[in-house]
């Protein structure tokens, strides 16, 4: 019986032990190399002091080790906690205070960009590279470690298996912990859904700190499938990525769509076959229909589904397209999976009508437990609704509107507040405004997102005086306080913003300017 | 032409990762230095700074995996 994701590679591992498990670049693992070399860093980590409940910070790129260490950690007990290596030096330091993290595990390639990002931080254990002032164990030496059977770590499906910092309201990331019971709901419910089997060739294009990942990472070790995960050098390049799928004959892609729409562009896109890709999956943000339709007229064969869900909930809705689309309105977000209710609540609290626009509210298996050392935000973002006998069900608040049509489909109209969701990344606009405000000679800024053939974060930015700035200098400042994903990618200088009659910005009404 | 373009990789899209030094043998792409809007940002560079018209075609992995390797490329294409 599978009672924590760990036992998922255990199963894989004696059932199809010489499959290829995951492949990277030039690199392959098999599922019997792989489980061993899990449970031989679990022993090291085990021999260091990890104890259940502790949280590993994950500081790498794509490559095969970020599978050995996710299940390394998790069969120690341990919380494992992606760091994005693209991070300011601040953020990444708050993280690791945040959490709580005693042990990294890195890649020698990263020795240099973890020596700077640690160097005001003491007593941490750094595995995968040596750090002159913290206690590193190299690689090997970590994952050859003789694994003895009674070290065996007693994991509940209660207990935390990972945590996904995002970005907060409040201007500091938040930590989404999430338990094995979740990520084995998601890995079983997608399995499902999508009826994958150990014959699935999965491409893994998202970081491991996105919970896309979680589709190669957990459901194909589930299902002892092969995931392909994409290099960086892939990732930057789109038409190495559309050479990925065909070589690698992928039968599952889940990415962002912009991933989708990059190798779109590259001229040899519709020479390709994909004679085996059998679903397009994609989440993240809005694919534009007109894109999307381009697609699928050219692969029909090809099934796609829009995949909807907060990192609280991974995923909880999805919309299997059954037709190209025509028009310009957006895709749908469908209807709730297995193992899911939902409810949406106008601003009086109570249940809208079809077609009324309101805020969804979801109860899951795949549901998070909370958020990390923020229990009256976890509180905050829960519905309680009593049942008789003194039973109640826990509901998650997106703060996402959405409505239902006749047929009960679901729509999303937006969000609640001020946060967006640009290429997967959730962004706070008030934090990025604020961080913009601070450059020098910048009175007032206001972003959004424009849509054209691709969705663009744009900044409109007052300056004193009108004063020239050079968009190099904000973007150079900018990458100082806040990551590259949330930087705009255009900045217009303004005279002032669209306002409403009482002067607040009228953020319904922000365009290009001319 | 080599330190110009590892100041404009370091200040421009490493700036928030202080202390960090770039060789020009590093290898930029493999190890998540820079990822495709930092590569856009840096294919923009080259065109602008050295009057180079970068082709999609041109746009691999041979072409930009390390400081030398670009300015060789620049130094072909100029």
């Amino acid at each position: 019986m599978n009672c924590s994701l760990s036992d998922y590679l255990s199963s894989s591992a004696l059932a199809f032990p010489d499959k290829v498990a995951f492949k990277c670049g030039k690199g392959q693992i098999n599922y019997r190399s792989l489980n061993k070399k899990a449970s031989a860093l679990s022993a090291t980590l085990i021999d260091h002091g990890i104890k259940k409940g502790d949280r590993v910070g994950i500081y790498m790129h794509r490559c095969l080790e970020t599978v050995v260490a996710i299940y390394g950690i998790m069969r120690s007990g341990g919380v494992y906690v992606p760091i994005d290596i693209k991070h300011p030096k601040a953020r990444v330091e708050y993280l690791i205070r945040d959490c709580g993290i005693k042990t990294i595990i890195t890649h020698e390639t990263q020795e240099n960009k973890v020596a700077s990002i640690l160097d005001s931080l003491t007593g941490l254990l750094v595995i995968g590279a040596r750090i002159a002032k913290q206690k590193s164990i190299n690689w090997s030496q970590a994952t050859e470690n003789e694994y003895e059977k009674t070290r065996t770590i007693n994991i509940l499906e209660d207990d935390l298996a990972y945590i996904l910092y995002t970005s907060g309201s409040t201007g500091q990331p938040k930590g989404i912990m999430h338990t094995h019971r979740s990520g084995m709901a998601y890995a079983e419910l997608t399995a499902s859904t999508y009826e994958i089997t150990h014959l699935d060739i999965i491409g893994n294009h998202a970081p491991i700190f996105f919970d896309i990942s979680t589709l190669g990472y957990f459901t194909a070790v589930y299902m002892a499938a092969t995931t392909i995960i994409a290099t960086d050098a892939e990732v930057i390049f789109p038409q190495l990525l559309t050479e990925l799928i065909e070589k690698e004959a992928v039968t599952i892609w889940y990415s962002v769509p912009l991933a989708i729409i990059q190798m779109m562009s590259y001229e040899k896109f519709f020479e390709m076959k994909f004679k085996k890709l059998r679903w397009l999956l994609y989440a993240g943000e809005p694919f534009n229909p007109q894109k999307l339709r381009k697609w699928m007229l050219y692969f029909k064969n090809v099934k796609v589904s829009n995949i909807y869900g907060p990192t609280e909930t991974n995923q909880c809705t999805y919309y299997n397209l059954n037709e190209i689309p025509s028009g310009k309105s957006p895709i749908p977000i469908g209807m709730v999976w297995k193992n899911t209710e939902y409810k949406i609540l106008n601003e009086m609290d109570q249940v809208c009508e079809s077609g009324e626009v309101g805020e969804l509210l979801i109860r899951s298996s795949t549901l998070m437990a909370g958020y990390w050392n923020k229990p009256e935000l976890t509180n905050r973002s829960m519905y309680l609704e009593q049942m008789e006998g003194g039973y109640v069900k826990k509901y998650y608040k997106t703060g996402d509107l959405v409505f239902e049509d006749k047929k009960g489909i679901l729509h999303f109209k937006g969000r609640k507040d001020h946060q967006i969701k640009y290429r997967g990344y959730r962004i706070e606009i008030g934090d990025l405004e604020s961080a913009i405000n601070q450059i020098k000679d910048i009175e007032e800024s206001v972003c959004f997102l424009h849509e054209e053939d691709e969705i663009r974060l744009i900044a409109l930015i007052k300056t004193y005086q009108n004063k020239a700035i050079e968009t190099n200098m904000i973007v150079s400042e900018l990458r100082k306080m806040i990551p590259l994903y949330s930087i705009p990618q255009e900045f217009y200088i303004v005279k002032d913003f669209p306002r409403t009659a009482t002067g607040k910005i009228d953020r319904k009404d922000l365009k290009l300017p001319e | 032409m080599k330190k110009e373009i590892i100041d404009f990789i370091q200040e421009t899209l490493l700036g928030g990762i202080q202390g960090v030094t770039i060789e020009e043998e590093d290898d930029l792409l493999s190890t998540g230095f820079i990822e495709s809007m930092g590569m856009m940002q840096l294919i923009n560079f080259v065109e602008e700074h050295y009057q180079v018209n970068v082709t999609p075609q041109d746009m691999t992995i041979e072409n930009f995996r390390t400081v030398r390797a670009i300015e060789d490329y620049i130094l072909r294409n100029k």
